[in-house]
């Protein structure tokens, strides 16, 4: 399977350019994707890239590499995922194979996930609900820890990291691994200050300071993979983190006070064993525990949301003749909830029964795979069922089609939220279509060029969305479709020392109500709230040496903030630039970087009325040793 | 060569789906004309949406049947702010209680401008009470603040029992208020000329809200808090006696809001919410101020998936505005009834539509 990589950086030499596409590296880590996945487009996040943003959140990096809408509520408050026009709780987010997304609201704030928690970070992009679980209709952001000896890792390897950036940033890293044939352990810390006390433009010709907006967070994640023979292995996870943001007025206030505390614990167990070259069983077991803390003083309000999450799955995979697979997994996820105002624990409990099969045909050129899931989410039955293809139809060129039906069921706040939530409300349903090629060709001996190109193509019945005054509801409005494209361009070039990359990155949206319950509905044919039609980036960079900067250029189409199109927010452009250099000791790697943000004082706002900072800086130090 | 060539044709494709554009994307400009004339105008509060800051202001000129929406920004040149809650016309002179801005905009009446912004905390409802004094009530704090309507400034606070001061009315020189706590139940009488509480009425159920008064003089007080288990009430109060005269309890879960009279003051109207948009206990209801018992059914029904939020009677024909805030998410369409419930007009405003101001 070829995947897009975003950045050629970590390209060695011309020689391993050329055959990439070929190349399994960077392939998930999840044993779904890697077998019964070959026809979706998944895009694997570069390392270099994944090192250059470890200080920063996965909403940080996502926004300025991938053309993707983030919805930044500004400084110090949640940051969400939108792909393909999807809402943020029909994007899952997926760790080491565990889903994340919270029971409660469905979603998974990025801005809580620090990138330098994860070894690999991928985007399977398009439903894939029979596969990766239901609930995943717009794409699936996947992240994995190693659990293995990477390759040319030394046996103990130590890694700082520090960042100072203005408006009080202060961030700091320790990483420390250990890896043995049969040992692998790493423990990352990770810990982050902030006042963000950035000036904005309230009105014209008045200047302010932002307040109330001080962060504190912190994060603690272990790893542990054992080897107890060449067939078997363990592997397990500790995930402790902590954010308290203070939440800084929107444009429209005078003042806040308001605060917020999230903190999770996330445990993870793997168990897999093979019992000969074609066998293969695993089990994952997880337990996820999330307890947010909001208060508003000047309201009076205090709200604790407290949720956990016990994920249990068992799987079997077989290996057949003539290269084909079969998967048979049993996933099991009991979800409850102690919610403000509610004095019942509420639950969601999910039992299911999936399989997938995969061929490969034509001297490997074609792979197929067929999945099935058959689930149940409390007392409701489900079938879904999902096919997907890759066809290399030339040594450059490779063909993609994946078909899938989706589905969603309420969350437990849409469902029990004390006030406003419905039990009436019925789940989403819908199919997702997408197809693609991707292109991958030398030029000239000295340059690549890479060109990916999406287009999909979703209807989704009884999508939900929250609506309200004093008291918010979630409805059910009838039907939305979704369809667009999206490239991924890429030329790079290296010659001696010198190298250097040209990126370009669009994404055009159509997410339109055409059907709705709702009497004299304006939003019929018009864009669903904050999902920008339009979205892109321009990524250049160049390396000579130890020396290397890249500089990426961002756009942000209109994006609605009503349903009918009445009110919307202006366009926006943001340049970002870094700069590194590598200084070689003996026994320490040593990096020196500087970060621009916002290069241009671009004065915009993503979400409306939440101001967000103008130019801004960084300097990092990072040591490996 | 057929390499150069199959390179070539790769090229062009990728340059084409590279700079693809298939809708516009800018939103079409918007109407920023201002009602210039001094003919009877309905004022529509729109409330915005919650933390979005786009409430705003519309105007209806119901005789040449005019429309003005966003008429404070299209003035002034500013969003209006966060939840706007009431308005009331002081002096030529239009002030508008924006809840969640924490502010009072006060404007010209003549042309809509901006005269002063007026920080003070969350209010809800302003009261004239004469000699260029005003009332104004505070959600999620126990204070009457006493505004001066010339100099704008805040005089003095009138510390309540409870918090949430919602509705007030001025009777005989008496201004009456509800405290909106679910541990009140009493209504107080204030002396406008002392600022001080003189007196206070005991009310059958608790968390009082809003009032009108009826032809015979009797003071209606609507309350309740249903998520907080409070069901909605109406006392109908004996001005002379001070005692609670009628008493009618709303079915469990049933929101009830919004008291208006009509143009006689002999029917009582008020709107039954339900914000999931299903009957029953969804429309306008209506009933004689000498009914013994609430009415059963809606005068007007909601539609399925549709709720009203504002409620109003026109003085001048005695038509019945209704506002469908269409989950505030989009603009509000209002509809315009007579008493026979025949639909007589329609047309969109702002966000939220929350109520009307008829001037």
């Amino acid at each position: 399977m070829a995947i897009p990589s975003i950045s050629i950086a970590q390209e060695k030499n011309l020689q391993e350019v050329k055959i990439r596409h070929k190349k399994t590296s960077g392939i998930s880590q999840d044993g779904r994707l890697k077998s019964f996945a070959s026809g979706m487009k998944i895009l694997a996040i570069d390392s270099e890239l994944i090192a250059q943003y470890q200080q920063h959140s996965l909403g940080v990096l996502l926004s300025q590499q991938v053309p993707v809408f983030i919805k930044s509520y500004g400084i110090n408050s949640m940051a969400t995922l939108n792909f393909r026009g999807s809402s943020a709780a029909q994007s899952q987010v997926i760790w080491n194979g565990i889903p994340l997304n919270s029971a409660s609201s469905g979603i998974t704030d990025v801005s809580t996930l620090s990138v330098g928690n994860f070894d690999q970070i991928q985007i399977a992009y398009g439903g894939s609900s029979s596969l990766l679980g239901t609930g995943n209709v717009g794409a699936a952001l996947l992240l994995d820890n190693h659990f293995e000896k990477p390759v040319n890792s030394k046996k103990w390897n130590s890694k700082l990291g520090a960042e100072l950036g203005s408006f009080g940033q202060r961030k700091w890293s320790f990483q420390q691994q250990y890896a043995s044939k049969k040992w692998f352990l790493s423990a990352k810390l990770m810990q982050q200050q902030a006042d963000n006390d950035f000036k904005y433009q309230p009105e014209q010709n008045i200047w302010k300071k932002m307040n109330n907006a001080v962060l504190h967070s912190s994060s603690v994640l272990m790893n542990i993979g054992y080897k107890i023979d060449q067939q078997t292995s363990v592997r397990f996870s500790i995930w402790h983190q902590q954010f308290h943001r203070e939440i800084p007025p929107a444009l429209f206030e005078q003042y806040s006070v308001k605060n917020q505390t999230d903190k999770a614990l996330r445990i993870f167990l793997g168990f897999e064993k093979e019992y000969s070259s074609s066998i293969k069983w695993y089990t994952k077991t997880a337990y996820i525990k999330e307890d947010m803390h909001y208060e508003d003083v000047s309201i009076l309000m205090r709200t604790q949301n407290k949720t956990q999450q016990f994920y249990q799955e068992f799987g079997w995979k077989k290996a057949m003749r003539h290269q084909q697979e079969v998967l048979i997994f049993a996933p099991i996820t009991i979800a409850w909830m102690q919610a403000n105002l509610d004095t019942i624990t509420r639950y969601q409990n999910r039992f299911a029964l999936a399989a997938a099969y995969s061929i490969k045909a034509l001297k490997e050129k074609v792979h197929y795979a067929l999945n099935a899931r058959f689930e149940t989410i409390n007392a409701t039955n489900i079938f879904l069922i999902g096919t997907n293809a890759r066809f290399a139809v030339h040594p450059y060129v490779q063909l993609r089609a994946n078909l899938q039906k989706s589905y969603r069921a309420p969350t437990l706040n849409e469902w029990y939220f004390q006030p406003g939530g419905n039990v009436n409300l019925k789940p989403e349903k819908g199919w997702n279509a997408d197809a693609g090629y991707e292109l991958a060709m030398p030029l000239k001996n000295k340059m690549l060029l890479k060109h990916d190109l999406s287009m999909f193509n979703r209807n989704i019945q009884d999508w939900i969305l929250w609506y309200g005054g004093s008291i918010w509801t979630p409805h059910n409005i009838a039907k939305v479709h979704s369809r667009g494209i999206e490239s991924f361009n890429s030329l790079h070039w290296k010659s001696g020392v010198w190298q250097a990359h040209l990126g370009l990155n669009s994404s055009f949206v159509l997410a339109t109500t055409i059907e709705s319950y709702q009497a004299n509905d304006g939003s019929i044919g018009k864009q669903i709230p904050y999902s920008p039609r339009y979205n892109g980036q321009a990524l250049v960079g160049f390396g000579y040496k130890k020396i290397s900067c890249k500089y990426n250029h961002s756009y942000t189409g209109y994006r609605f903030v009503t349903t009918d199109e009445s009110q919307y927010l202006a366009p926006y452009y943001t340049g970002n630039l870094f700069a590194a250099y590598d200084l070689g000791l003996q026994k320490i790697k040593l990096q020196i970087n500087i970060q621009c943000n916002n290069l241009w004082n671009e004065k915009y706002q993503v979400v409306n009325l939440r101001p967000m900072p103008l130019g801004n800086w960084a300097m990092g130090l990072n040591a490996s040793f | 060569m057929h390499r150069q060539i199959f390179q070539n044709i790769i090229s062009l494709l990728c340059l084409g789906f590279v700079f693809f554009s298939c809708k516009k994307d800018k939103p079409n400009a918007v109407n920023t004309s201002l009602p210039k004339d001094s003919s009877a105008k309905v004022l529509i509060v729109c409330e915005g949406s919650l933390g979005n800051g786009n409430a705003t202001l519309s105007v209806y000129q119901a005789l040449k049947d005019s429309l003005f929406n966003d008429v404070y920004k299209n003035a002034n040149g500013q969003d209006l702010g966060d939840v706007f809650q009431s308005i009331n016309k002081i002096n030529n002179q239009y002030f508008l209680c924006i809840n969640n801005s924490d502010k009072i905009v006060v404007l010209d009446a003549n042309n809509w401008k901006q005269k002063a912004n007026i920080n003070i905390l969350k209010p809800r409802y302003i009261l004239d009470i004469g000699n260029n004094k005003a009332y104004v009530g505070s959600l999620f704090n126990n204070k009457i603040y006493v505004l001066n309507t010339q100099t704008y400034t805040i005089e003095k606070e009138i510390i309540m029992p409870y918090q949430n001061t919602e509705g007030m009315i001025l009777k005989n020189g008496i201004a009456y208020a509800c405290c909106w706590d679910t541990a009140c139940n009493k209504l107080y009488a204030i002396n406008v000329i002392t600022h001080s509480i003189s007196d206070s009425i005991v009310l059958k159920g608790n968390a009082p809200q809003s009032m009108v008064i009826d032809k015979e003089n009797q003071l209606w007080v609507m309350g309740g808090n249903v998520y907080k288990n409070k069901n909605a009430h109406l006392n109908r109060i004996d001005l002379s006696t001070q005692k609670v005269s009628q008493f009618f309890l709303f079915d469990k879960g049933v929101e009830a809001l919004k008291p208006t009279l009509n143009l006689k003051a002999d029917t009582l109207y008020f709107l039954e919410v339900n914000y999931g948009g299903s009957a029953p206990h969804n429309g306008v209801y209506r009933m004689s101020v000498s009914d013994k018992k609430l009415p059963s059914a809606a005068f007007i029904s909601c539609q399925t998936n549709q709720y009203f939020w504002a409620l109003g009677i026109n003085p001048n024909d005695g038509h019945l505005y209704i506002g469908d805030p269409k989950g505030f998410v989009q603009k509000s369409s209002v509809y315009i009834y007579n008493q026979q419930a025949q639909l007589k007009s329609q047309f969109n405003v702002g966000l939220g539509v929350g109520s009307f101001y008829f001037d």
